[in-house]
């Protein structure tokens, strides 16, 4: 009679399997790893915040000297011009809207949103994007522009009391929003 | 009747053998476990840098620099002009500069300017002494802007941090 004796003590095969295993799992991790790194940095940082708070300050800084401003500003005709803005080559993807309120008398609904004619409108831009931040009233959407509002206490040079509310929206969805 | 005298080979197995093979099996489920697991976690980590990815890359003013550290433009703006602002006579400066206080005026002015602002969390306070600025702005308010009016006074806008947490 033929007899075979199997020798479980001979591990060769199973240690080949194991290293097969083991350069699987490497790449599995190698790959995992790859994967997290590359979506992480693959989205684009969003700045559009910060572009349109720098915008608002600009802005500020150009109109307002030491807490009071000049009135002959209601009747500037290139407002981009003085501030040294300059949409060249991005004329679609900016927007500014100034605001003169008189103080007394200004008013705010329950979501601090102006209910108050402005006396004097300075803007600049492409005017279209304003639709975006009416879209965003009550909910902000990642993938249309973005508005930064600022609003400040000021005095004409004759002592007027004026609220100067700044808008500044920024669309530049394809640099800054995620995929 | 025909015998084949080729015979099949006789596989003998021991009783210790078949306790190798159940600890081989018992290997390879832990393994697999492993293996499962590895994937699992690998999965969950892949989930969470995509939504990391949107989630912190997006930059705000308020997030990427601290308040402190950045100020507010616009509030200096602000400060200014309550100081320019006529009281009567005399100047909201010139009140706060003689008396070191405030009196009704300046107090209403405050608070129209900081209903009217758009944050809630603001708050205008006046600090007669760096000793009382130091204490004043402690722990539930950070300094945001300070307009000196004289050695000892100032006027400060403020954040409200239990307000705005």
């Amino acid at each position: 009679m033929n007899t075979i004796k199997i020798s479980l003590k001979n591990k060769t095969g199973a240690d080949k399997i194991l290293s097969v295993y083991w350069f699987a799992i490497l790449f599995i991790v190698a790959g995992g790893v790859f994967a997290m790194v590359y979506m992480f940095y693959s989205s684009p940082y969003d700045v559009r915040d910060l572009e349109g708070d720098i915008m608002a300050n600009l802005l500020a800084d150009c109109i307002v000297d030491g807490g009071k401003f000049n009135s002959s500003i209601f009747n500037e005709e290139d407002i981009m011009g003085k501030c040294h803005l300059n949409f060249k080559g991005n004329e679609e993807e900016y927007y500014f809207e100034i605001g003169f309120y008189e103080f007394n008398g200004f008013n705010l609904d329950e979501n601090k949103k102006i209910l108050s004619e402005p006396i004097a409108k300075l803007s600049g831009g492409f005017v279209n994007l304003l639709s975006d931040c009416k879209i965003q009233e009550n909910k902000e959407y990642g993938k249309i522009s973005k508005c930064v509002e600022k609003r400040f206490y000021s005095l004409d040079e004759t002592g007027n009391q004026f609220i100067i509310n700044i808008l500044s929206i920024v669309r530049k969805t394809q640099q800054n929003a995620p995929r | 009747m025909h015998h084949d005298k080729r015979q099949k080979p006789k596989v003998l197995v021991s009783s210790s053998m078949l306790g190798q093979t159940k600890g081989q099996v018992a290997e390879t489920m832990t393994w697999v476990v492993a293996t499962i697991i590895i994937i699992v976690i690998l999965v969950i980590s892949v989930y969470a840098a995509s939504i990391l990815s949107d989630a912190v890359k997006i930059l705000s003013g308020s997030d990427s620099i601290p308040l402190r550290e950045r100020g507010d433009f616009t509030g200096k703006e602000s400060l200014l002009a309550i100081l320019l602002t006529n009281s009567g006579e005399k100047k909201v400066f010139d009140q706060l500069n003689l008396d070191g206080k405030t009196d009704a005026f300046s107090d209403n002015l405050f608070d129209e300017v900081l209903k009217n602002s758009k944050d809630d969390f603001l708050s205008i306070d006046l600090s007669r002494d760096e000793f009382e600025a130091s204490i004043g702005v402690g722990s539930n308010l950070i300094l945001i802007e300070k307009v000196r009016i004289n050695q000892d006074v100032s006027l400060e806008l403020n954040l409200k941090i239990l307000q705005y947490e």
